[in-house]
């Protein structure tokens, strides 16, 4: 799964960055939306909404005021302006000037990129990540984790084949009967007794 | 206050036999195993070997129990810090600093941090509970809504300190978080946003949807990485580092303290207690921070601050459940059904009558805080390995695992679905600078806020004034505008005063 490494971020690739987040503003602003229309619809009644109400109001005006504030900003200066530091707990996903130079490195992650650059790199990852929970019914834990595993390995530049085999199928026999050893209700698999 | 004649008793209970002390060892590493398994619960172990306990006299029960507990305490703190996998909603903070700090090739440090917090924290809370379980025990009767509401309000002040870069997108962040945890049948008795699916009527699965959010995006993040850590040096696993880091814990006493005390009494709230202890703790200790900027990027207080708590609510349930019977989770669910299978009720008689017994149980903690020191530096310099394995195997490796434990802990395909759908919309959020501990905090307590505005408004009959009659809410308040606005009017005062102000004051 190549992915792109420390480009910097082009024009079109700006303008897909900035219709993608505009995007996420909108789909938060309808999603919010209906589950207030949810909520609504269950009961008007005052318990219902005491909490609910004034919650959706305050995200889909945070929503519209970013939205707008998005919109009314010049592309051009965006494109220019250099990147805020950042401070918030969840952000290890950007360089920390803290860690000596060498000990932290994050393909996805480098500061001169915007925020879809490295998103192609994760894609048949999620994609593969998906096709694994969704095939689960049918696949059941025990194969569908040996299928997953295996075509991981193989996305992931891992060479040899049986090598990939045999810690697919370590992983996921040891997996799957240790869980279902462990678990008190049944499990799904298609293969290994004692699945539901 | 402590009998020493109940306290002898209690010794003599104890130490008079050593047979009591040969299940403890295998509780802490069982506790350990199950809290370091993403997935896997400490309610879920001590339900599993609940029935062993049928074969033990009542006070090796409990020594078994709370081993357990003692051990997946800390066992948590490991795929926290390892994977950035919260596998309890206890060590969500943990993840705020220890990831970052393993990231950074310092994973001995953290893991050796996290113990001694753990270990001290538990020594701290359990003297507290020796001290205070009269105290406590008053003080959680008089807790209703009011007071939870304040509390709940408490937590949900962290979201705007975790906004981030971008402080409008990570309050949208927090409120879509707290708008998600009201998903399901709520209190008032309608059902809101399930899409009609059944398995949505008791809510999200929270910590599927806590492990898609926290790791499955952050590995998705990591599949074109090569290690955890990138630098070769780095990776190593270094015993002499988890000493030092263990014993670095030491220099934080007052964060150790501060997470101590608010563990044993916030974790006393039945329900609440241990999810917000670890939360109201990391809190705290970032706005007196001198650098609350170096906060989430691997600041070895926060790891402390978070460890202290969570392991000392465990101290606090515990008082709940031995003064009240009320069990405070899942964990003092399952030692509450080990009473009831040795005929022994919990309450104030229980207390009065067998005191000898509950001071036992206590000691019997201390005990186990030292045999966690020597066990847990036996276990961390294994499991440190995962650093060495190469990012293509662990991220397959972990994201299976989370799926097989999100199944374990719904019992159904609800979970990994949950998982899954949590995994990519923490992956948009991360790329689009959006706040996930904000959201996953949000996802917490959005369903309980919900429910204690709804109880609150009932028994005030809408009258916010109600809230004035209730001194422990009143003094919750008290304490949450403190800790907002001390600082700042810490610095007006001085000002007014002519005396000079310390720059820390007001961060």
């Amino acid at each position: 799964m190549p992915g792109p490494e420390n480009q910097s971020t082009r024009p079109d690739e700006f303008n897909n960055n900035r219709i993608a987040d505009l995007a996420v503003l909108v789909s938060l602003f309808a999603f919010t939306g209906w589950y207030l229309w949810d909520t609504w619809r269950a009961s008007s009644h005052l318990y219902n909404l005491v909490f609910v109400l004034p919650l959706t109001v305050t995200i889909m005006t945070l929503c519209a005021f970013s939205l707008v504030r998005e919109l009314l900003r010049p592309a051009v200066n965006r494109h220019q302006e250099p990147s805020p530091p950042t401070t918030s707990a969840d952000s290890v996903a950007d360089p920390i000037p803290a860690v000596p130079a060498g000990v932290y490195h994050d393909v996805s992650s480098s500061g001169q990129q915007g925020p879809m650059a490295g998103a192609t790199g994760s894609l048949p990852a999620i994609a593969l990540f998906v096709g694994y929970v969704a095939t689960l019914p049918w696949l059941g834990l025990d194969v569908g984790t040996f299928v997953f595993i295996a075509l991981f390995l193989k996305l992931g530049g891992e060479g040899k084949w049986q090598w990939i085999l045999a810690y697919a199928l370590a992983f996921s026999l040891g997996a799957s009967l240790f869980f279902s050893t462990m678990l008190p209700y049944d499990m799904p698999l298609l293969l290994i007794p004692g699945g539901g | 206050m402590v009998e020493i004649t109940t306290l002898t008793a209690a010794l003599e209970l104890l130490f008079s036999d050593f047979t009591p002390w040969l299940i403890v060892v295998p509780g802490i590493l069982i506790g350990l195993t199950f809290g370091a398994i993403p997935g896997l619960q400490i309610s879920m172990a001590m339900a599993i070997f609940l029935p062993m306990t049928l074969y033990m006299d009542f006070m090796q029960a409990m020594l078994f129990l709370t081993a357990i507990f003692t051990g997946g305490s800390f066992g948590g703190s490991i795929p926290a810090i390892l994977m950035n996998i919260p596998g309890t909603s206890s060590a969500i903070s943990t993840t705020f600093d220890g990831y970052p700090m393993a990231r950074q090739g310092r994973h001995n440090q953290a893991l050796g941090v996290a113990l001694g917090a753990s270990c001290l924290g538990v020594i701290i809370g359990y003297t507290v509970l020796l001290l205070l379980i009269g105290v406590i025990s008053e003080v959680v009767l008089k807790i209703g809504p009011a007071e939870m509401s304040v509390l709940i309000l408490w937590g949900i002040t962290l979201i705007a300190s975790l906004g981030g870069n971008n402080p409008v997108k990570g309050v949208i962040a927090g409120l879509v978080g707290l708008m998600l945890g009201t998903v399901g049948f709520s209190e008032a008795g309608n059902t809101r946003g399930t899409l009609g699916l059944d398995s949505l009527l008791d809510g999200i699965p929270l910590i599927p949807a806590m492990m898609g959010m926290f790791a499955a995006s952050e590995l998705f993040r990591l599949v074109n990485a090569r290690y955890l850590v990138e630098d070769d040096r780095a990776r190593k696993v270094n015993v002499g580092e988890i000493l030092r880091g263990f014993c670095s814990t030491l220099r934080f006493p007052g964060v150790i303290g501060r997470g101590s005390l608010i563990g044993v009494l916030v974790g006393s709230i039945p329900g609440v207690g241990s999810s917000i202890a670890n939360l109201l703790s990391y809190i705290e200790t970032k706005r007196r921070s001198r650098d609350p900027g170096s906060f989430g990027r691997g600041n070895p207080a926060g790891v402390v601050a978070s460890e202290a708590a969570n392991s000392t609510s465990e101290a606090g349930s515990l008082a709940t459940l031995l003064a009240l019977g009320i069990p405070g989770g899942g964990a003092t669910a399952v030692m509450l059904a080990a009473f009831t299978m040795h005929n022994i009720t919990g309450g104030p008689v229980f207390i009065r009558e067998q005191a000898d017994v509950v001071y036992a149980i206590i000691l019997a903690n201390f005990g186990q805080a030292f045999l966690l020191i020597g066990l847990g530096l036996l276990f961390i310099p294994v499991l440190a390995n995962v650093v060495k394995v190469p990012m293509r195997y662990l991220v397959p490796s972990v994201l299976s695992l989370s799926i097989f434990g999100a199944y374990g802990l719904t019992g159904s395909l609800t979970g990994p679905i949950t998982l899954m759908i949590f995994s990519l919309l923490g992956w948009v959020f991360k790329r689009f600078d959006y706040s996930i501990p904000a959201c996953v905090i949000g996802l917490l307590l959005g369903g309980m806020a919900d429910e204690m505005m709804i109880y609150t408004y009932q028994i005030s009959g809408g009258q916010w004034t109600y809230l004035l009659e209730r001194p422990i809410a009143m003094t919750f308040l008290v304490l949450l505008l403190l800790s907002l606005f001390g600082g700042r009017l810490l610095v007006v005062l001085r000002r007014l005063a002519g005396r000079p102000v310390d720059s820390r004051i007001g961060d």
